[in-house]
């Protein structure tokens, strides 16, 4: 049935919300935070979860989360203390169950065996008192918990039930009446229930299109007088059969706060988000209702209401009630009011690209106006520059489409953290900051396998045993703090550990066993740590089942390049390691400087350039015969002419004659020598190796106003070091290991 | 109709002719998206010989080779009036540089005869086959190992 698995698929969308707030929840009780709300909201989630899950037969998830649920009321109400290893069960709750809800969605099998050890510890923190099993069939069906709410709601304030049989005639329609519209106006009174009566509808070949055929049963429980109701079918008075029966309300003996029905003292409005996916259907057309209704007629809730109940369908009776007054607040405030809409991403980056195209067809028109040569009108130019800012303000507009808070994957990585901590005998914790932070969504996606590799390492390698901790005088448990922030038009991502830092006399001789290095090499600090980023090195000294996976740093580095993003280490022996990660806020522009090569113009990422220096010959030394230095602020820096980095001809131009880059690249400095720096722009990226292949010194290309291709230049990868004797190659030398290498 | 359905039983096949360093070569017009004037290039670094550089197609930066140069003739002196042919092969789009664009070549599949040993020569590894015309023969281009001229590494 297509309706109900666009509302499964909306249940799993707001599943993940739900685990969302509750690892975020689990976070805050760690943290120390036992408030009721703290709590309440953990609860709130697993729940709402579990209603929903009910409702789909989902009963694995739901006889997890109702033991989950109830260990978590037991805290609620006081009756257990949210010790740190509850809590840490509680954490392990929340891995399982976001499992579960996986495996539920993508119907694959689960872990059944860590299901039910966790299911067992949280029993045994029960106790003898563990869940009955009668409760937990109760429970268990989403749909029927809700179901007396509204009915206990209004106990002693007195609503009424209506019955109204409406039989319209052909003159109803006829007269430009509209059923909808009268039961829209009784829903308005109160709670409204519909069932269609097709009864009379006959064979399709004895069809008169202009009768009548339907009628409605609907049952409207509301505080207003039975006069309101029949006001709605004034204007219907003689154009239908209309039947109304009032059941004045009953009183409170034998209803909803009855015995057997232990669990509802504790429903409050804000439960009702357990079925969170019904509401579309309150708007939904009474056929549309009914449908539903019909689809869940085998619910077993049906069979366990008491019977002057029954004759309310149990799913419009949620509908109903999430429209009730009292439940309307508590909605708004969960949901902080913030309409969402969910959006295809290949819609998003069809838009994107079509901006990129604006972009460069506003800058093409501009060359192109000016290109002819006559003198400009004011109003044209005030034009043109209009265009350009709205140009931008979409293109600006667009971009924040694809963006996304790094709050959820910043969460995942926090149960990341717990298992490696576990597996490797580590007292660890992730400490978050910056989560708020918003990067490009596909960012985000590649992002997670690098940071989950990275978090992995920061715990089993960069933290010590707790043993070691307390001789060195720490705090037996080590802290990995994860935080994310802006850093002019980048998003600057740490991962810094409390450990021992790195061991550069062990990487050092490391890299020598496995060749990387000659043994006499002389290096510096900053060089060591750059060795972890080699292919083919991995500091594990044994192989452990976390970081020992045969992925190694250079593979993070390589992730982390392909994002447009750079990685850099900074360790102090004792003190621990920090990994920075700087990240474009998206990969479709980037603020680059316009360069002359010869006949050629390139771009350069000006997040890579420090300034721009037109040399004084005083400042240049030569080192040997091949290579000059520029003397910078204290500092030698290496000269690499780009266009003889990038095999272009050489030409004879004294470097005094070029403008020389101030690049930081990997930890150390250079100075890019170019023909002549031409502008500051924008520029969108293109794919180079969409159509071509990856060019080493090359990241992207770019349309530049003429409609010509530029090339963006990798300050990383020009920075590389080639072998030695590749150093001055010709024209037509070019060096085959880089390009494999690049090319693998 | 007898005379038409025998044309049915032998579909024909449409090769487009153009003309690389003053000799006839022929590509499956299937693999040919549209033919652009030549318009400079921008150069691309560590290429090979053969390769021209880019060149910007409604947005698409898109590679342009040089057939004459693949082929083992002097590298071409774009002008004007040089023709490139953009082609589309396994969502890649390229541009093929060449003197001109002639005609359309209806072609049955019994016209076409192997192109012996061509696989053993760099120059001649792009050739998939032959037609024989009353004006001479045609080499007919295979678009799919240009391309992996192009991309396979020096």
């Amino acid at each position: 049935m297509a309706a109900l698995d666009a509302i499964r698929a909306t249940f799993f969308e707001e599943c993940e919300d739900l685990i969302e707030a509750l690892n975020e929840g689990l976070g805050e009780m760690a943290d120390g935070d036992h408030g009721s709300e703290t709590v309440n909201a953990v609860f709130r989630a697993v729940h709402s979860v579990k209603g929903g899950a009910g409702s789909f037969g989902l009963n694995d998830l739901v006889s997890f989360a109702h033991t989950f649920e109830t260990v978590l009321d037991r805290i609620r109400s006081g009756d257990l203390e949210p010790a740190d290893e509850l809590i840490a069960l509680l954490q392990r709750s929340g891995d399982v169950l976001a499992d579960l809800v996986e495996a539920a969605r993508d119907e694959i099998p689960f872990d059944a065996a860590t299901v039910a050890t966790t299911s067992e510890a949280l029993e045994a923190v029960l106790g003898e008192d563990a869940a009955p099993e009668e409760e937990f069939v109760f429970d268990a069906v989403g749909a029927d918990f809700d179901f007396d709410l509204p009915v206990l709601d209004g106990a002693g304030s007195g609503p009424a039930t209506y019955m109204i049989a409406f039989a319209p005639h052909r003159d109803l329609y006829a007269n430009g009446h509209e059923p909808l519209v009268l039961i829209g106006a009784l829903a308005d009174l109160g709670e409204v229930t519909v069932a269609a009566d097709v009864s009379r509808l006959p064979a399709v070949d004895a069809f008169d299109w202009e009768e009548s055929y339907l009628a409605w049963e609907i049952t409207l429980v509301s505080t207003e007088p039975e006069g309101a109701v029949r006001e709605v079918f004034e204007f219907v008075d003689g154009l239908c059969e209309l039947e109304i029966t009032v059941t004045e309300p009953e009183g409170g003996g034998d209803g909803p706060g009855s015995p057997d029905l232990p669990d509802l003292g504790d429903l409050g409005p804000d439960d009702m988000p357990g079925l969170p996916d019904l509401p579309d259907l309150s708007d939904a057309s009474p056929a549309a209702s009914m449908e539903v209704a019909a689809d869940l007629p085998e619910l077993p809730s049906l069979e366990d209401l008491p019977a002057d109940k029954t004759d309310i369908p149990a799913t419009s009776k949620n509908v109903s009630a999430k429209k009730t007054p009292e439940a309307a607040p508590a909605a708004a405030a969960k949901k902080e009011a913030r309409p969402t809409l969910r959006v295809d991403v290949d819609r998003i980056d069809r838009l994107i690209n079509t901006v990129g195209e604006l972009i460069i067809n506003q800058a093409m028109i501009t060359q192109r106006v000016r290109e002819i040569g006559v003198p400009l009108t004011p109003e044209i130019v005030t034009d043109l520059d209009d265009y350009r800012q709205l140009a931008r303000d979409i293109q600006e507009g667009v971009m924040g489409l694809r963006t996304q808070p790094v709050k959820q994957l910043f969460q995942r990585m926090t149960r990341i953290a717990r298992e490696t901590a576990d597996v490797a005998g580590k007292s660890a914790q992730l400490v978050i900051e910056g989560e708020e932070t918003e990067v490009d969504k596909k960012v985000i996606e590649k992002l997670a396998d690098p940071l989950t590799h990275m978090i992995r390492n920061s715990i089993d390698h960069g933290l010590e045993v707790p043993e070691k901790r307390r001789d060195a005088g720490k705090p037996e448990k080590g802290t990995v703090k994860l935080t994310a922030c802006y850093k002019s038009g980048d998003v600057l991502i740490q991962i810094a550990d409390d450990g021992a830092g790195l061991n550069r006399p062990r990487i050092r001789q490391i890299a020598v066993e496995k060749g990387l290095i000659p043994a006499e090499a002389d290096l510096t600090d900053a060089e060591i740590d750059q060795l972890l980023f080699r292919p083919g090195f991995s500091t594990a000294s044994s192989v452990t089942s976390l970081s020992g996976r045969g992925v190694g740093m250079d593979v993070v580095k390589t992730s982390i390049a392909a994002l447009g993003g750079r990685i850099s280490i900074a360790s102090t022996p004792g003190e621990g390691s920090v990994f920075s990660i700087l990240l474009p806020l998206t990969l479709a522009v980037l603020d680059g400087m316009v360069v002359r090569l010869g006949n050629e113009t390139m771009v350069v990422p000006i997040a890579s350039i420090e300034e721009a220096i037109r040399p004084h010959k005083d400042d240049l030394s030569q080192l040997g015969t091949a290579r000059t230095l520029f003397a910078n602020r204290g500092e030698y820096l290496p000269v690499i002419d780009l266009a003889e980095r990038l095999g272009h001809p050489v030409r004879a131009k004294k470097l005094t004659k070029k403008t020389l880059l101030v690049i930081q690249s990997n930890g150390s400095r250079i100075a890019l020598a170019v023909d002549g720096v031409v502008d500051k722009r924008q520029v969108v990226i293109k794919s180079l190796a969409k159509n071509y292949r990856h060019i080493a010194g090359i990241s992207a290309a770019t349309i530049l106003g003429d409609g010509k291709v530029a090339l963006i230049v990798d300050p990383d990868g020009i920075a590389e070091d080639p072998p030695a004797g590749a150093m001055r190659p010709g024209p037509d030398d070019v060096h085959p290991t880089e390009e494999k290498k690049d090319a693998a | 109709m007898p005379p038409e359905a025998e044309a049915l039983a032998a579909p024909a096949e449409l090769y487009a002719t153009v003309i690389v360093a003053g000799q006839d070569f022929c590509i499956d017009i299937k693999q040919v998206r549209e033919n652009r004037r030549w318009s400079p290039t921008t150069t691309l670094p560590h290429s090979p010989h053969y390769m021209m550089g880019t060149m910007n197609l409604r947005g698409e930066v898109i590679p342009i080779i040089d057939l004459a140069a693949l082929f083992g003739f002097p590298n071409i002196e774009p002008t004007d009036r040089h023709v490139i042919v953009i082609i589309e092969h396994e969502e890649k789009i390229i541009g093929l540089a060449v003197e001109a664009v002639r005609r359309i070549l209806s072609v049955t599949p019994d016209q076409i005869r192997d192109a012996p040993g061509a696989k053993r020569d760099t120059s001649t590894s792009c050739i998939r086959g032959l037609i024989t015309t009353e004006s001479g023969v045609i080499r007919i281009i295979s678009v799919s190992d240009v391309v992996t001229a192009m991309e396979e590494v020096l």
